[in-house]
């Protein structure tokens, strides 16, 4: 069981957040989408996915490109290679633990 | 939050799903196959239909705006972008096809109605199973406009007649055109539902 948890601890607490996944996820499936498209998919408010989107450039995991388009800013959204790395590997960790814990049930 | 395999289909498909981008051609087939019907031939005066034209591409730039001012945009990846572009010119090559069959080899089965069919069934999002709300109605359309299409063979060939209508094709058209008013308005409103509408509390 021990081995159960040192795979929970091993998880990468930065994709891991449920928002920074749906994020991290919404941006793996497309080339780019822009600040008002990841606020309706997530159903963050825009206070809560700039610090979301802030940590995850700090990670390096995404990029965004900051336009101004007539008066609005528009803010463009990509994931990163090494971001669509780090998602790969967070969906297979949890796959390999959803898979240990299944072995791991009493029968 | 939404489950991941829902967030992974709206962001896949956000800007196909954003039905009412489909009215105005809708309505402008409909229209347009209303106005064929009623018209007296030979055709002296082309004002309604470039009138509508000019109205469904205001009304589609209209629509558009408010997508992108409302939900946003999103750039789906290259290869979906290729492969829509692609999927569109042979869709208006075998469209210039079926309407030249339809238009002069008289057969009791409409080839416009069966490639708006093949349109809706490989058309993305495509169908899928388990059918979501969005799959359910296309397929349910699916299957009326195979109806629709093939109607003249049960029915004979000018049963179109019977409803007022002077031939198959425009018959076709103009179901077709409803199909794609109803499905745009439908789409939307599950859009619309499929988006979380909660915002989320600070962390």
């Amino acid at each position: 069981m021990s081995n159960v948890f040192e795979e929970i601890a091993g998880l990468d607490k930065l994709i891991h957040e449920p928002a920074r996944l749906a994020i991290m996820t919404i941006l793996s499936t497309v080339e780019s989408a822009d600040f008002l498209a990841l606020q309706r998919l997530t159903g963050l408010t825009s206070g809560n996915l700039s610090v979301h989107l802030s940590k995850l450039v700090e990670g390096k995991l995404i990029s965004y490109d900051k336009k101004i388009v007539g008066k609005k800013t528009k803010t463009q959204v990509k994931i990163t290679a090494k971001g669509q790395q780090a998602l790969e590997k967070h969906w297979l960790q949890l796959e390999t633990f959803r898979a240990n814990v299944q072995k791991s049930k009493p029968e | 939050m939404k489950a991941n395999s829902q967030t992974k289909f709206l962001s896949e498909n956000y800007s196909a799903l954003h039905g009412l981008n489909a009215v105005p051609l809708g309505l402008c087939l409909f229209l347009t196959s209303l106005w064929a019907n009623v018209v007296q031939y030979p055709i002296k005066n082309f004002l309604f239909p470039i009138v509508l034209i000019l109205g469904t591409l205001l009304l589609s730039l209209m629509i558009d705006q408010y997508y992108k001012n409302t939900f946003g945009e999103i750039r789906p990846t290259l290869a979906r972008r290729r492969s829509y572009w692609i999927a569109q010119s042979i869709c208006g090559l075998l469209g210039l096809v079926a309407f030249w069959v339809d238009i002069t080899l008289n057969l009791p089965i409409s080839f416009i109605g069966l490639l708006f069919v093949s349109l809706l069934l490989l058309d993305k999002p495509m169908i899928s199973v388990p059918l979501n709300r969005f799959s359910a109605v296309r397929l349910v359309e699916s299957i009326c406009l195979i109806f629709v299409s093939i109607t003249p063979v049960f029915f004979g060939k000018n049963w179109w007649n019977i409803l007022g209508v002077r031939a198959t094709i425009i018959g076709v058209t103009m179901f077709v055109g409803a199909l794609m008013v109803l499905q745009g308005v439908m789409w939307h409103v599950f859009f619309v539902k499929s988006l979380p509408l909660e915002e989320a509390k600070d962390e």
